[in-house]
This record gives structure tokens, C-alpha cells and sequence, in this order.
């Protein structure tokens, strides 16, 4: 213990040289266990998937309100015969402006895919939309499924969906906070919806976007809404208003 | 004989004495550029730089000198500690992404690096808030210390690829400027579980980024000491802020017990340690010196203080390092003039109390520095009555010259 170490010379005394490699050690294992455990422990990670970089080119029908979704033909569930993808753009922003000149119309635009689930999303390449016909599809019809009281987490589609992950919770908030603000689909996530997850486009009473302002405080946070469901396609709205959304403890 | 002259700082500055008996110092002085004090921090003083500031003393061997001035930014230790520092903090970040990329293949890129850069920012810090008391507490971790402000910048900047990777991936592309949205996207601050951590996490870069920038003991010097070391102490805000950032933010999302487990020990660690070391400390000010005669105070046996190294007491609020080395007994301030040191656990080395911290020397009977380093301490009068050293509790003018006491037959026997 007479050793003193002087940092400018160029070699440490021994036997400090040697505690201090053991404590050098010591630390790299400790760093190892928890880069593993950190690594191993992460629970919010969701399946989901953004195919970013891997750009498609698709084809259908433009139904733009509440919330801009293109409707494709013979892909997708039997039930319907049609997929229904839900559009936003680039960034922190919805497709609203890009689409309303196409409504009903059947367009080719190109695009990424994301998805989650049964759902797909596609983020729109700014100005790909080209308009192919002007004829129309039917709609599908709209079920009623009746009133429900549900609890689970408003966010915003495009990051729940798979652009982040996690796309909810307390750290994804300010993002989802941001991505409604700028025009991205609200939905309503929930684990229960009669005994199974489910994804909700958030809509006013009359089946309307719901007004930001309204719920913005109350994003990426357990809240409950009372309201009614309406399934069109394979696409599920809840219809609510502002004072049915209320925070959970 | 040219070792001796690129030796301990006596080449230009020799002590007025004859070193070569000193040779329990021996190892060191088989050493070259001793000179090569690191006055000015490496990380950014280039070579360039660094000879502007030194090239002060006009020497006949200043070609020899400047051909130093390059080794003081990188010498041997401070490379071995970089490389540690750069190899473990890659490890950490390889091992989290490989793993959590292979454990959850499903995981998005900028998410990973975000988590690794901001974890290892964060146990970094621990590990600098360590270092401090641990050498306190056992000398052998002083190597830990010299180079600490490296650890510092690391965490900086660290944290810094964390927050810009977190702010480009939450904040921009919006429809707000990335920064406001930052500042105002959520600001529950009534509300715990609520709380708008991101603020918390950006106060905390902002401080790191101010410690990091004036890092350079060229802000040291300009700032002048007592406003440095007040934004150093901000390094315990910046832990404060940052507990709050990780518990307010992840651990309000990531529930496993292990992770609220691992931040509550890593607190508790560093808590414990400074617990540890203030103790330490309070016992040096605690012990009051009572005998009191002629205005001097009874400080310790001149036996207990082993050879070459100081005795450390409180005397009306300061504390004095109380050196023995060749027969002689001399007293300066214990707090080094670089970074508030504890000189009293250095060693004197060929006439030169050398600061266990980085360095720093002082001859011990001026409290100066050996030209051309101008760091001057106070001095403190001293006598030997009976085997025990006496001081006068009335600190000397910085740099006032005390003639060191001699430690007679009778004291010095031990
Ligand atoms: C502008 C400044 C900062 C912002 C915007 C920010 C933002 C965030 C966000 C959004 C998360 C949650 C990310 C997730 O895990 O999904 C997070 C977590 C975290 N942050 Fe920060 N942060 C900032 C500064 C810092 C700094 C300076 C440090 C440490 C030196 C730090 C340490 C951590 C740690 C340890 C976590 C939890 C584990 C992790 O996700 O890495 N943060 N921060
Ligand atoms: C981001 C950069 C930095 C961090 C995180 C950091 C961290 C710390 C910490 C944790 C302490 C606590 C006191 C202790 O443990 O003894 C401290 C004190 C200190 N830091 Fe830094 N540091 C940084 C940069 C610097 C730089 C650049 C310098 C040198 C110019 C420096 C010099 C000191 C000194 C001298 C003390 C001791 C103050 C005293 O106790 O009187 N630090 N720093
Ligand atoms: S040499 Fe840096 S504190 Fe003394």
C-alpha cells in the first residue's frame, strides 16, 4: 500500500495496476450482464412492422372521410372480398389534403406498407396519387354492434400500427401527442373488445373525426370510452364524444 | 542524466535541493516527460494549442520541451483509459442491440439505439458519480479519477445521440418546431405518473452540455474555481433529473421489476458510497485540536505520519496537510489549487508535494508551485515539542515561504 499512483507517468505502479484491472474487469462483465438483462427485460416491444425502404405500388378506391382509407380489391378477407388500407403521409401527418380530390374515385398510388395484427396502413408517397377511373365501387355495408364501454389507450394509428415501437405508453406519448396533432387517424387500442384486442378509429357521434382539441391531454394514457361500434369492411369506428372519454386511475 | 532532466518538473524548476537521494520514487523517475503535467485537458487542446499555453518559460531546451507538450494530451494512461472507456461503452451498446434484435426481431432500429445510448449514458454516470468517493474511501481507485472527466464527456455524449435520436424520432416531422413540441407536447406536471419526463431528460442534457463544454482547464482557470465547481456540483442535479426522466418516463412503461429494481440499487450505490466518504471527512473535522499554547495547537505525533506523507487536520474550519519527509515537518492547505484535490493524500515526490488527483506539486515549504507553474496554497507555521507537531491555526498568504521544522533525534527516531 505504499504505491501512489501519478497519472501522467507513463506506467501505474503494480500492484494498483492489478486492482485496477480487476475493477476494469469487473466492470466489463457488470456492463455485459446488463446490456443482456436490459436487452432480455423490454416487455413493450409489439409486433408490428413497418416495411420501411420497401416501396409498392397499389390500386383502389378512395374513401376519404372520417379517415382516408383505400379500399383494394380481392385482396384480403373473404368476407368482404376487399382490404381496406388506411392512409396517412409522410412524417407526423395525415393524408386528408392528399386524398380529398380522389373521393370514391379509384386511384394507383405508391406507398410503404405498415401493419399490426389484421391491420395495414399505408404511408403515401406525397404526390404519387394518379387518378385511374372515375367509376365507383359500392360501398360495403356498415354493422352496427352496439354500445360498449371499453378500456385501453388512444393513439395515433400510424405509430401504433408499426412506425415505432412502442407505438404507445407513457414514452411513446409525446409522439402520439404530435402525430394527431398533425393529422394521423386517432384510434382507440383496447384489450377487451368482447374478449380480444382490438384497434378502433376514433370518430364524433356522427361518425366525423373527433375535434383534436378535445382528447389531446388524454392520449397514451389508460382512459375509458363509452360509445357505440360500427364495423364497415373490417375496419371498427367507435362513435364518442369528448365527455364519454374519461381517464382511468 | 537525461531522464533526470525531463524528470519531476526540476529540469527549469528545480526545487533547491539535491534529489537523488529521494529514490523511493525511484520508478517514476525511470519515467520520461514528467513535465508533461496535464494543465490544459487533451480532449481538445491539440498539440498546437497546447504549446501556445506553455511555451512560457523561455528555456534553452525548448525545442525538448515542445516536443513534450505533444504527449501531454495523449500519454500512455490517459490512452489505456480511453480505450477502456470506448471498449466497454461499445460492448454495452453491441451486446443490448444484438440481443434485443435477436430476442425481438420485430424491434425498430431507432428505438434500440435510443435505449442503448440513453442506458449507458445513465450507468456511466453512475460510474463517474462513484469514482469520487471510492478514492476517498481506498487510494487504488485513484486511477479512476485522473482521467474522470473523460468518463464525463463520454456520458455526455452519450446522452447526447440519446436526446437528438428522441427528439428526431418523437418530435420532428410535425407540425411544431421539434424543439417546442419537446417543451409543450405534454405538460401534466400536476400529475406524476403523467409528468412530462422528456423535459426532465433535456434539463439534464442542457447541464451535462455546460460541464462538457467547459471542460477544458482553460474554463477552469477563466472561470475561476468557486464558479466551476458550482456547475460541477450541478452533477448531482443532472443524477436528480435523470432518476426522474427513467422512473417518470420507462419505468412507467417497461414494468418489469427488474428494471425499477436496478435503477433503486444503482441509486442506492451511489448514495451509500458518498454516505461513506462524508463520514470519512466529518471524522478529520470533527476531531477539534483543543490543546491550545501560544497561539499554536497540539496537531498529531510527529511518529504517526508515515514518510513522505501528511497528516490531515482541522484547525479553525480548514484543513491542513501536515508533511513529513527527510527529517522535516511542513504544513499547507490541504485543497489542491487544480480541482479542490486532498493534497494531504499525496506524497511528496523529490521535494514536491504531488497531488494524488492529477498531479499538481507544490514545494512545501513556499505552498508554490515550481516554476513555471505559478499554483501557489497557503502555508501553515509549525513546531516539534516533545515528539508532536504544533501548528499555528492562522493560514500564511498563499506561496508565503515557511522554513519547515526539523524533526530532532528524539522525533524523528520513530
Ligand atoms: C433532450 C433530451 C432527452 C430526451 C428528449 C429524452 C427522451 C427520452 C425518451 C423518449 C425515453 C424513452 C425511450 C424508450 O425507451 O422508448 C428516454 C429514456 C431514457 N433516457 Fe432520455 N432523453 C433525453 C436526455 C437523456 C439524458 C441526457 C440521459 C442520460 C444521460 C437520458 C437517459 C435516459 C434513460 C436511462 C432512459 C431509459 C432507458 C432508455 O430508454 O434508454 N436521457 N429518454
Ligand atoms: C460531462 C462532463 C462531466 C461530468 C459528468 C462530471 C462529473 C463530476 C462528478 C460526478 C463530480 C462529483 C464530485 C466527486 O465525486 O468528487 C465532479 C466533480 C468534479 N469535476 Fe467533473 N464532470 C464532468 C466534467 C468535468 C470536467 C470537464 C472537469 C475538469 C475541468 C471536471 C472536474 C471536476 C472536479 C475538479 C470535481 C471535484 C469538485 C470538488 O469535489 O470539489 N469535471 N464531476
Ligand atoms: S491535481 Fe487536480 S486536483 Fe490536484
Amino acid at each position: 500500500m505504499n504505491e501512489f499512483y501519478v497519472g501522467y507517468l507513463p506506467k501505474a505502479p503494480s500492484g494498483i495496476a492489478r486492482c485496477i484491472r480487476a475493477v476494469v474487469v469487473l466492470l466489463l462483465i457488470f456492463a455485459a450482464i446488463a446490456a443482456i438483462v436490459f436487452a432480455k427485460v423490454q416487455r413493450t416491444l409489439a409486433p408490428s412492422v413497418f416495411e420501411y425502404g420497401k416501396l409498392g405500388t397499389f390500386e383502389g378506391t378512395i374513401e376519404a372521410s372520417p379517415y382516408p382509407i383505400l379500399i383494394v380489391a380481392g385482396a384480403g378477407s373473404a368476407e368482404s372480398g376487399a382490404s381496406r388500407y388506411l392512409l396517412v403521409a409522410e412524417g407526423k401527418h395525415g393524408a386528408d389534403s392528399q386524398v380529398v380530390a380522389f373521393a370514391g374515385k379509384t386511384v394507383q398510388l405508391r406507398g410503404t406498407r405498415i401493419y399490426r395484427d389484421n391491420q395495414t396502413m399505408i404511408e403515401v408517397v406525397s404526390g404519387s396519387i394518379s387518378l385511374k377511373r372515375d367509376s365507383t365501387r359500392s360501398q360495403p355495408p356498415s354493422q352496427e354492434l352496439g354500445i360498449f364501454e371499453l378500456a385501453g389507450e388512444i393513439v395515433d394509428s400510424k405509430c401504433y400500427l408499426g412506425v415505432m415501437n412502442p407505438g404507445s405508453g407513457k414514452v411513446h406519448r409525446d409522439c402520439a401527442v404530435r402525430c394527431i396533432s398533425g393529422g394521423i387517424p386517432p384510434v382507440f387500442a383496447t384489450n377487451d373488445f368482447n374478449g380480444s384486442p382490438a384497434i378502433l378509429l376514433l370518430t364524433d357521434l356522427h361518425q366525423k373525426p373527433l375535434p383534436k382539441e378535445t382528447f389531446l391531454k388524454l392520449v397514451a394514457q389508460p382512459v375509458r370510452i363509452h360509445g357505440s361500434v360500427v364495423k364497415t369492411g373490417e375496419t371498427l369506428y367507435l362513435k364518442t364524444g369528448p365527455s364519454a372519454i374519461s381517464p382511468l386511475p | 542524466m537525461n531522464l533526470r532532466k525531463r524528470g519531476i518538473r526540476t529540469d527549469d524548476s528545480a526545487p533547491p535541493q539535491d534529489p537523488s537521494p529521494h529514490f523511493s520514487s525511484a520508478r517514476f523517475v525511470t519515467s520520461s516527460a514528467l513535465s508533461e503535467r496535464p494543465r490544459f485537458s487533451p480532449f481538445l487542446a491539440n498539440a498546437g494549442k497546447a504549446a501556445k499555453f506553455r511555451r512560457a518559460p523561455a528555456s534553452p531546451r525548448g525545442n525538448a520541451m515542445s516536443h513534450q507538450y505533444q504527449a501531454i494530451g495523449w500519454n500512455r494512461q490517459k490512452r489505456v483509459y480511453d480505450v477502456v472507456v470506448l471498449t466497454g461503452v461499445a460492448l454495452y451498446i453491441a451486446l443490448f442491440i444484438g440481443f434485443s434484435a435477436w430476442l425481438v426481431p420485430y424491434a425498430t432500429a431507432e428505438t434500440l439505439i435510443i435505449r442503448a445510448a440513453g442506458s449507458a449514458a445513465f450507468l456511466l454516470l453512475h460510474v463517474v458519480l462513484c469514482i469520487g468517493p471510492l478514492c476517498r474511501l481506498d487510494s487504488r481507485f485513484l486511477p479512476l479519477l485522473y482521467n474522470r472527466r473523460h468518463l464525463g464527456v463520454v456520458t455526455f455524449l452519450l446522452g447526447a445521440a440519446h436526446g437528438i435520436f428522441a427528439v428526431i424520432q418523437f418530435h420532428s416531422l410535425g407540425d411544431k418546431d421539434p424543439l417546442v413540441s419537446l417543451l409543450t407536447s405534454n405538460q401534466n406536471f400536476r400529475s406524476l405518473p403523467d409528468f412530462p419526463f422528456q423535459q426532465l431528460g433535456f434539463l439534464a442534457l442542457v447541464i451535462l452540455f455546460l460541464m462538457a463544454a467547459t471542460s477544458h482547464d482553460y474554463w477552469l482557470r477563466n472561470l475561476t474555481p468557486p464558479i466551476w465547481k458550482t456547475l460541477h456540483m450541478l452533477v448531482y442535479v443532472t443524477y436528480a433529473l435523470l432518476i426522474g426522466h427513467v422512473t417518470l418516463g420507462l419505468l412507467q412503461s417497461e414494468t418489469s421489476p427488474v428494471l425499477a429494481v436496478a435503477t433503486g440499487a444503482g441509486f442506492v450505490t451511489v448514495l451509500s458510497l458518498h454516505l461513506a466518504a462524508a463520514s470519512r471527512e466529518r471524522a478529520v473535522d470533527l476531531n477539534k485540536l483543543k490543546t491550545v499554547t501560544n497561539g499554536f495547537v497540539d496537531a498529531c505525533s510527529v511518529e504517526s505520519i508515515p514518510e513522505k506523507c501528511a497528516a490531515v487536520v482541522s484547525v479553525s474550519g480548514e484543513r491542513v496537510a501536515i508533511f513529513k519527509f527527510d527529517g522535516k515537518i511542513s504544513a499547507i492547505s490541504n485543497v489542491c489549487r487544480h480541482q479542490n484535490g486532498p493534497l494531504g493524500e499525496g506524497r511528496v515526490i523529490d521535494g514536491c508535494v504531488t497531488c494524488p488527483w492529477h498531479g499538481y506539486q507544490y514545494l512545501p515549504e513556499t505552498g508554490g508551485s515550481p516554476p513555471p507553474f505559478t499554483e501557489k496554497v497557503s502555508t501553515f507555521q509549525t513546531k516539534i515539542v516533545d515528539g508532536r507537531v504544533w501548528i499555528d491555526p492562522k493560514p500564511k498568504a498563499p506561496g508565503t515561504r515557511v522554513e519547515p521544522s526539523r524533526i530532532s533525534d528524539v522525533g524523528a527516531r520513530a
